[in-house]
């Protein structure tokens, strides 16, 4: 069920010579049960947004607005249940209807206007964040209870087990519906499986849907995890959903890649930081080695390329 | 009779028109953000409270993108060439401020700079009379002392500040304040970038943590920092063993100074920062009164004070 490519063996290869490393540099503090749970779990949200984006990048597409659509989703949740007085289950659903809508309009512009989704998301980019800004007027909401039940069961280590459901859902998505078979058709060769009768359009919709809905599920996990949002949190996350997904050996161009390369690239970039300081290295130095093995891995994938 | 008339009238007109003419003086405020940022909402409002008391008119502009330093001054350039009675102006970009600020000195308009100016003070360069605002060097050092102060902080001990945006100048300036002090004592203190996004932030910070044990304070820089650093100690069930300090003062920061968790913050008090540059341009164009520096980064707020200013603070006058 789950064949290990060539790509995702460099990429786990490079996840496990890295642990050790930090293993011995950090005197053998990186090994903790305790440190092991917090990577996975404060990678969580990025992981479960690099799902979606890794599925939108094999359909051919990008998605820059959802960094934005997170803060909406957060921003949306939070004033809900703190301001509005609305028990979490419905603010979830109104979370997920907006979400929707943000990832058809992205879609629909995409597909029929035929404008580079590049173009389209870094309009929705801009205009869902000026939303979020307009509507908290800059303010952070905050909830000053306990976290309540809902909150606990999206953060902590809960989060973790949300993104492994979330990441083997995506998983048989993409190798066992016919969903994931026409994705991977769309991104490889659009005209081509147009010409077999695929709907092109309806699956780069769908995969646009699907990329806001899970930005939407992290912006709430965030939300939960630090009892409240301030409207300026998830900027930059797009860009990091994507060096995730290139590192874990997704095709840039679409029409091949991976869930696990993506998780894996996930765990890579959250452990590098965690290992990073531990080894007592000073911390600005964590953007440049993610910098180096972002190209490091286009390198190696472009060698390693059928 | 008709003279006792027309003289009452003349009489009134006199007074009337000695109103008007205070009533006539307008004056610019020119920030480099708009009211859409928490901060500088509070600001507007000490503006407009300002303006309202002396019964004057105050224009409150911004360029429409925050920071964009080339429309903020072409706003103050705006000001200066119209028939202003005084301009407040941020100055976040010394050499592109000097030519509007000279040419409004020039034509006799009095200038007031407000919540940022140049690092160092070239009066020649820029002729503003006074700067009222949060001296963010001092700041830092007050903060150092009152850390030194309250947790009885010793040669030897260690210390953390979290940035959240390396590189902007009032951070590192803050940064820079808290280390000066700290070192003098030979407190030793290291600086960690925590990133804006607070979850990875989390995880950089208990891994310094886990890392450095011995770690007496962590210093934030601001609401972006505070929020995971906070979360971290309640998570990890150091709060009381690990002392925690902020900056700025924002319904988060109010809650965990509630709950313990938030020793102090410093509050640059922005509210003030709106009024007092008002009361004091109004002076100096009304009775030529000379306007006075005022470093309003001076409230300290904790556990004793943070109930008397709880009220207050959601109603946006801090």
């Amino acid at each position: 069920m789950i064949r290990i490519s060539k790509q995702e063996l460099s990429v786990l290869l490079t996840c496990i010579a890295l642990a050790f490393g930090f293993q011995i540099a950090s005197h053998g503090q990186f090994f903790d049960i305790a440190n092991l749970q917090s990577i996975a779990a404060l990678a969580a949200e990025v992981g479960i947004v690099a799902l979606g984006a890794t599925m939108l990048i094999i359909g051919g597409e990008f998605d820059l607005s959802v960094g934005s659509t997170f803060a909406l989703a957060g921003m949306t949740f939070s004033m809900l249940t703190t301001k509005g007085g609305v028990s979490a289950p419905v603010a979830m659903l109104a979370v997920f209807a907006i979400a929707i809508g943000v990832g058809f309009i992205n879609g629909w512009i995409t597909v029929k206007a035929k404008v580079p989704s590049f173009i389209t998301t870094l309009g929705a980019l801009m205009i869902v964040r000026g939303l979020v800004l307009a509507i908290t007027g800059g303010w952070p909401v905050a909830w000053t209870d306990d976290p309540s039940a809902f909150m606990r069961w999206m953060s902590g280590d809960a989060s973790t087990l949300w993104w492994i459901a979330l990441a083997i859902a995506t998983h048989l998505i993409l190798l066992w519906t016919p969903f994931g078979n026409w994705l991977f058709a769309v991104g490889g060769n659009a005209g081509a499986a147009r010409a077999v009768g695929i709907r092109v359009d309806r699956v780069k919709m769908s995969a646009f849907v699907l990329s806001s809905l899970f930005a939407s599920i992290a912006g709430v996990m965030q939300f939960s995890r630090m009892s409240s949002f301030s409207p300026t949190y998830g900027e930059g996350l797009e860009l990091e959903a994507i060096t995730a997904t290139v590192i874990g050996g997704t095709l840039l161009a679409g029409g091949r890649g991976a869930i696990l390369g993506t998780v894996l690239g996930t765990i890579l970039i959250s452990m590098l930081s965690s290992g990073l300081i531990m080894s007592g290295v000073p911390v600005y130095w964590y953007r440049i080695f993610v910098g180096i093995i972002l190209i490091g891995a286009v390198v190696m994938n472009k060698r390693m390329a059928p | 009779m008709r003279n006792l008339f027309l003289f009452t009238a003349f009489l009134a007109s006199f007074l009337n028109m000695g109103a008007s003419s205070a009533e006539e003086m307008t004056f610019n405020f020119i920030a480099h953000a708009g009211p859409g940022d928490p901060y500088w909402a509070v600001v507007a409002k000490g503006v407009q409270d300002a303006a309202e008391k002396l019964k004057i008119k105050v224009t409150f502009s911004a360029p429409d993108r925050p920071g964009d330093i080339a429309g903020q001054v072409q706003l103050v350039q705006a000001a200066a060439s119209s028939r202003t009675s005084g301009i407040i102006t941020t100055i976040p970009n010394a050499q592109a401020f000097s030519a509007p600020i000279q040419a409004a000195a020039k034509k006799g308009i009095p200038v007031i700079a407000v919540n940022s100016r140049e690092e160092k003070r070239d009066a020649k360069a820029l002729p503003y009379s006074a700067y009222i605002g949060q001296d963010e060097f001092a700041s830092g050092k007050k903060v150092g002392e009152r850390a030194i102060q309250v947790f009885g902080l010793k040669s030897g001990d260690s210390t953390v500040v979290l940035n959240h945006e390396p590189g902007v100048a009032s951070l590192e300036s803050r940064t820079k304040g808290i280390t000066e002090v700290l070192k003098k004592d030979g407190i030793k203190t290291a600086s960690l970038d925590v990133t804006s996004n607070p979850t990875k932030g989390m995880g950089i910070i208990q891994s310094y943590l886990n890392a450095h044990p011995e770690t007496k304070v962590v210093f934030t820089l601001g609401s972006l920092g505070l929020t995971p650093a906070a979360k971290v100690l309640r998570d990890q069930k150091l709060v009381g063993k690990v002392h925690l300090t902020a900056f700025d003062l924002d319904p988060t920061a109010l809650d965990l100074i509630r709950k313990d968790v938030l020793d102090f913050t410093l509050d640059a008090q922005p509210y003030v920062q709106g009024f007092m540059s008002v009361m004091q341009i109004y002076l100096a164009a009304r009775f030529q009164t000379t306007p006075v520096d005022l470093n309003t980064g001076a409230a300290f707020i904790d556990k004793s004070n943070v109930e008397k200013l709880a009220k207050v603070i959601t109603s946006g006058y801090q």
